[in-house]
């Protein structure tokens, strides 16, 4: 009894003494940016930003419990990544549609985006594969329950392990990931499920990992409704592992949510939620042509308008938020030429609910249309843009992308089918250097070697074409063959694109039967084939960064895109037939053992020995014998 | 089992099965009356065809408010004056102006180049312009295709179907609703350049937007605002045809819309359906067309057969009706609608059917058997000239010179069959017009129907055995296409029919060598299809032809491969002599 009490004091003692006696001051933090970059043909690219900084993760040895304090840093996230020994986690969830002929490059260089569906990236500590694959699983569940998403089903099946690092992570960052044990390597991992349906219930979590938990700063702008009514949406988070020293070890963390709307619709959208006609009044017609009441020729490009918002999200961005002491959150404009375009920010004082109050406040602009969020007391903030020609939105010749990739199945038969990557270099100056990073499914048996690649230009122009041999565009292939059932077909090619062509690659690949419950629900949907990665290299700074020479960050070179996701029909059986074939084939067993029973256990006779014999047998002779006696 | 042996024991006690092979020809005539009167007779009666329905919920037809109305109407007129002045323009210029307005409500377009070179197509060149919209909720992976050419199969300006196509996309961009790309693809005709994309868009076109699900070819080739009624056709190449329920929801949709529907060209609406003789006669159109479908001026949907794409074309018929242009954008666009909800694909209702009224469609279970009686009456005649060599019940060796003569005739006439083309074509370099190489092509079949017994004259073992392997050559080519092209199957084997009056014994020499000539497959499908058309279609071979090289209609290779080598066979042992004593003789007598 005497030991207890002690150890009850002593409990009691460290956890009153605990704020004092640990001295280090927190270092987690919490910024915010919202860019909205405005793209050609009325769409508006809305990317937010966050970025968390947690606490240090290692508990000093001498403690005798662990405390840890969290200060505004998610508590979900930090057991999920120790738990499985895992280093870095990236989660991004993508649908839609980006159409980088029309909007360019995408966001962030392509890295705070998946393909469409959902997408994981994983680096793991472990000793063995066996023991990545099962920690996988168990971060896969942890993870499938925290985001409300089916990714509990990328399991080995599903999984790559990825051999070029340098490619898709900074070197440099190896050597700050701790390693708990020295015989473990570290395991770089992806996985994906393709066409995932996204929804609100996957945007919550994301808000919840917020301090602010999408109530208060530029979060509390993003509501699913607005989101999901998009043309394209990712919301991704990065999660890393950063040690400065020994004992000094932090979680990076990076959410990002950007989606892209049109305005005139969305604009449309809050007055007639369905689209119906516009009423007559309203038609932008164009007077260069017959305009009668009955005739309307509609005004094509040029138009003006203007909006806030508040008209297209609903609400305010509800008072600056109070997580970034040092830094302000900000909001910035871009793509947009100063002529033509006009921004501002209203700054509604809490209390100003009157609608026609808040009309009449007025607009504060700044020349280079960025827009902080000052205010430490309660207030809300809308930002308005307009503009006299919504044409004057030009990208600049380094938003182009370096890459257009198209990828789709051809062939129409139930056995066989063809897989088809077109890689184009619009760039007229330069050739580039890709790695086109593809996971198939086991169920798409590829022939690798009826890999066929021709060359093409992009563009009839007067620069030499590309006169070598087609094969020559290959660099380096890596291959990991499928195994049936259990593990996806994983292949890699390093490719160089000459300038102004079309490199095409075509596989053959064969369909096989599945098993009975191996195929999905909804099965004559198809089979969705997840997006291949393609990443567009910078040689000369992975090159550097090999060596060990840092040169600035890899997501700052490196381009990486996903190609579309691609619906794979396989020959579906009829669900309700097995019953059917069951019974037919019942049938036809029966009867083919009858004949051969008969043929086995009977003689062959002719047709004159065989009314002899029948006269002979014993229910005939009795019968016979009674006839007798009759 | 043993029940069965003893019915056959009885069967062979009593000789039936030797009375039966005998009167084979008689058995074979009454099947082909069977299975004519399957289809005219008991078909389109009462109690073998069903109401259609909607067989996959999630369609949902006519379930939502069609929104293509009020000002839209404006725009449809704006940009119908717009199209309809572009007429005076070449096909270029038209495709350029169009373009720009595509690029503006936000398509990714492009032009696609075709180019034909087989020799039967004249070097046709032609330019497709086509764009695809994103759909809002969209992966990319499916698609929907509206397409609408400058000039329909009549080769009038299709003023309305370009309007209303150009009118309904710049509509559809404004909804969030679509879940499948929607795709706009105008050509300069319905025919061969159309086909031509599709074929590019499975192998290497530049913008795709997924596996396209579904077509809808529109067709309004009239300045008029309003229209009498719609007209859908559906009868794909090669017997292939869209799932029912798409046809279903466009004629749903299209009533709902209060528009008067017709099918293939038939305007029944005044007729009631409960009438006999107006179901007889969709039966008896829809078989033709599924016999013709490709040699007969294309409307659109052929083009998009044998990719799994349910197309179907939508035609505006009449000048000044009760429906408007408006009203005919509303049918495409709820049926875009209903297809943009399907998750699965098209899979729940038939792909084998015959309408006999919009309304009113049989399945494939009630009309199959004719095919299959049709065929087992060749099969009767083949077993009845097996027998007729004597092979089977004498102790002749089977292989002499009598037998080795009839096969290599069917080797010689497989050959000649399939190399017919190669002979057409070598006519082709002749500078003869299509017109005069049909009548060749005619004049040689009478040539040889009337001279060819002066080259060969088969004895009359070696007569027996062309002619069985001739009717089981036919009968097991009439078997494999029976699923395939119901329409096409069925017409050749009525067609060819009087090659088995041929046969017949007692037959003058005159009336043998008429029966030939009808049932020569080129004087038949000619004459047949001239009655279809109302006037001599001298250029049908050429069609036949160029639209196998063009558009992989099967037609000419099924007819070359099956039909034409069995007539040839037929009319070489016809001239042979008859023997007197091939009566089959029985084994057993009583």
């Amino acid at each position: 009894m005497l030991v207890l009490e002690a150890f009850i004091k002593c409990i009691i003692t460290y956890t009153l003494l605990l704020p004092f006696t640990s001295a280090d001051v927190s270092t987690a933090s919490f910024e915010e940016k919202l860019n909205l970059k405005l793209l050609p043909k009325d769409y508006v690219l809305f990317s937010f930003n966050f970025k968390l900084k947690s606490d240090n993760i290692i508990s000093s040895s001498n403690a005798l419990f662990e405390f840890k304090r969290h200060n505004g840093f998610s508590r979900s996230i930090e057991p999920l990544l120790t738990k499985n020994n895992v280093k870095n986690l990236y989660i991004k969830f993508t649908k839609g549609h980006w159409d980088s002929q029309k909007w360019g490059k995408l966001p962030n260089n392509g890295w705070s985006s998946g393909g469409s569906g959902v997408e994981i990236w994983a680096m793991m500590e472990a000793s063995n594969k066996d023991e990545v694959i099962k920690n996988w699983n168990i971060l896969m569940s942890e993870v499938s329950g925290l985001f409300c998403s089916s990714v509990n089903f990328i399991n080995s099946e599903k999984i790559t392990f990825i051999n070029d690092i340098q490619s898709y992570y900074d070197v440099d960052l190896l050597d700050h990931i701790p390693i708990t044990n020295e015989d473990n390597e570290l395991f770089f991992l992806r996985g994906s499920l393709a066409n995932e349906a996204v929804c609100t219930e996957n945007l919550s979590p994301f808000l919840r990992i917020l301090p602010t938990n999408g109530k208060t700063g530029l979060s509390s702008l993003i509501n699913g409704n607005r989101l999901f009514d998009s043309y394209w949406n990712s919301m991704s988070i990065d999660i890393n592992t950063v040690c400065t020293d020994e004992s000094n070890c932090y979680l990076d963390t990076e959410i990002d949510i950007n989606f892209v709307v049109n305005i005139p619709q969305a604009l449309a959208r809050k007055e007639r939620p369905t689209p119906k006609p516009v009423p007559a009044e309203e038609l932008q017609c164009d007077p260069s042509k017959k305009l009668t009441d009955w005739e309307c020729f509609p005004l094509l490009s040029e138009k003006t308008y203007s909006f806030l918002l508040s008209d297209i999200f609903g609400t305010y961005i509800n008072d600056s938020n109070r997580f970034n002491k040092e830094q302000v959150s900000s909001i910035s404009i871009t793509g947009i030429d100063d002529e033509h375009w006009s921004t501002g920010i209203k700054v509604i004082p809490r209390g100003v609910e009157d609608k026609e109050e808040i009309e009449r406040l007025g607009l504060l602009g700044t020349s280079n249309h960025v827009y902080e969020l000052k205010e430490h007391q309660k207030t809300n903030y809308d930002i308005y843009i307009g503009t006299t020609d919504n044409t004057k939105v030009a990208l600049d010749e380094s938003e182009y992308p370096p890459i257009y990739v198209t990828r789709s199945l051809t062939g129409d038969s139930q056995d066989k089918g063809v897989m088809r990557v077109a890689f184009t270099n619009p760039s007229q100056q330069r050739e580039i250097t890709i790695r086109y990073f593809e996971t198939l499914p086991w169920f798409i048996r590829l022939y690798v070697s009826s890999l066929k690649i021709n060359v093409k230009p992009y563009k009839n122009l007067n620069i030499p074409k590309f006169s070598g041999d087609a094969k020559d565009v290959i660099l380096k292939t890596d291959v990991k063959p499928s195994i049936i059932r259990s593990a996806p077909l994983h292949m890699q090619h390093t490719l160089r694109i000459p300038k102004n062509s079309v490199v095409m690659m075509t596989f053959d690949f064969e369909k096989p039967l599945l098993n009975y419950e191996e195929y999905p629900p909804d099965s004559n949907h198809g089979f969705e084939v997840e997006a291949a990665v393609v990443v567009v290299i910078d040689e000369s700074y992975e090159e550097k960064a090999l060596n060990g020479e840092f040169k600035g960050h890899l997501k700052d070179h490196n381009y990486i895109m996903r190609t579309s996701t691609l619906l794979l029909t396989l020959a579906t059986p009829d669900f309700s037939m097995p019953y059917n074939v069951i019974t037919i084939t019942s049938t036809l067993m029966a009867f083919s053992f009858g004949l051969i029973f008969n043929l086995l256990t009977k003689r062959v006779v002719t047709f004159e020995d065989s009314k002899k014999l029948v006269t002979e047998r014993p229910l005939v002779r009795l019968l016979k014998g009674l006839k007798l006696k009759k | 089992m043993s029940l069965l042996l003893a019915l056959i024991n009885k069967a062979v006690e009593s000789g039936i099965i030797w009375k039966i092979l005998r009167i084979l020809p008689i058995l074979s005539k009454l099947l082909l009356v069977i299975s004519v009167a399957l289809i005219f007779g008991i078909v389109p009666m009462d109690g073998s065809f069903r109401n259609t329905y909607i067989s996959e919920n999630a369609l949902m037809p006519n379930q939502a408010y069609s929104q293509f109305r009020e000002t839209e109407w404006n725009i449809v007129r704006g940009f119908r004056n717009e199209i309809s002045s572009l007429n005076i323009w070449n096909l270029d210029v038209r495709n350029r102006i169009v373009r720009n307005w595509l690029d503006d409500f936000g398509l990714e377009t492009d032009l696609f180049q075709t180019d034909f070179n087989s020799p039967f197509s004249n070097g046709l060149k032609s330019e497709v312009l086509y764009g695809v919209l994103n759909g809002q909720r969209c992966d990319g992976t499916e698609a929907m295709l509206i397409a609408a050419p400058w000039y329909n199969s009549e080769n009038n300006y299709n003023v309305g179907g370009v309007s209303v196509a150009v009118a309904l996309t710049k509509f559809f961009t404004n909804w969030p609703v679509w879940s499948k790309n929607i795709i706009l693809v105008i050509p300069e005709t319905p025919g061969f350049d159309l086909r031509a994309w599709v074929e590019s868009y499975h192998k290497d076109l530049k913008i795709t937007g997924g596996s396209i699900e579904t077509a809808m070819i529109l067709d309004y080739a009239m300045d008029s605002d309003s229209f009498d009624h719609l007209d859908v056709e559906y009868i794909g190449l090669n017997g292939g045809l869209p799932n029912l329920d798409m046809v279903n929801t466009a004629i749903h949709v299209a009533e709902n819309e209060g528009v008067k529907v017709s099918i293939n060209g038939m305007q029944s609406f005044s007729k009631p359906s409960n009438e006999f003789k107006n179901r007889l006669e969709h039966i008896a159109v829809g078989l033709q067309k599924m016999a013709f479908a490709g040699l007969e001026p294309l409307k659109g949907h052929e083009a998009f057969s044998g990719w799994r794409i349910q197309a179907i074309t939508l035609k505006a018929v009449g000048h000044g009706g009760n429906s408007d242009i408006t009203t005919f954008g509303r049918i495409p666009e709820a049926v875009t609608r209903s297809v943009n909800n399907l998750l699965e694909k098209f899979h729940q209702s038939f792909f084998f059917y015959l309408l006999l009224s919009p309304k009113l469609f049989v399945s494939i279970a009630n009309y199959i058997p004719a095919a299959i009686i049709l065929s087992v009456a060749y099969a009767a005649m083949a077993i009845h000239s097996i027998l007729k060599t004597g092979l089977l019940t004498s102790n002749d060796k089977f292989i002499d010179i009598q037998s080795i003569e009839a096969f290599v005739m069917y080797a010689v006439s497989l050959t000649v069959s399939i190399l017919y083309r190669q002979f057409v074509a070598l006519i082709q370099n002749n500078h003869l017009s299509t017109q005069q190489q049909g009548k060749f092509i005619l004049i040689l079949q009478v040539f040889f129907v009337f001279t060819s017994y002066r080259v060969y004259v088969p004895k009359s073992k070696t007569k027996a055995l062309m002619q069985a392997m001739a009717f089981m050559h036919f009968s097991l080519a009439l078997t494999l296409l029976l699923a395939l092209n119901f329409g096409l199957c069925f017409g050749m084997g009525v067609l060819a029919y009087p090659m088995v009056l041929a046969v017949e014994k007692n037959t003058s020499k005159l009336k043998q060598r008429m029966f030939l000539l009808i049932s020569n497959p080129f004087v038949a499908i000619f004459l047949m299809y001239s009655f279809t058309q109302d006037k001599w279609s001298w250029d049908l071979f050429n069609i036949m032809i160029s639209t196998w090289d063009n558009i992989r209609c099967w037609t000419w290779p099924v007819v070359s491969c099956s039909w034409l080598v069995s007539w040839i066979l037929v009319v070489i042992s016809c001239n042979g002599e008859d023997n007197v004593t091939d009566e089959p003789k029985r084994t057993k007598e009583d």
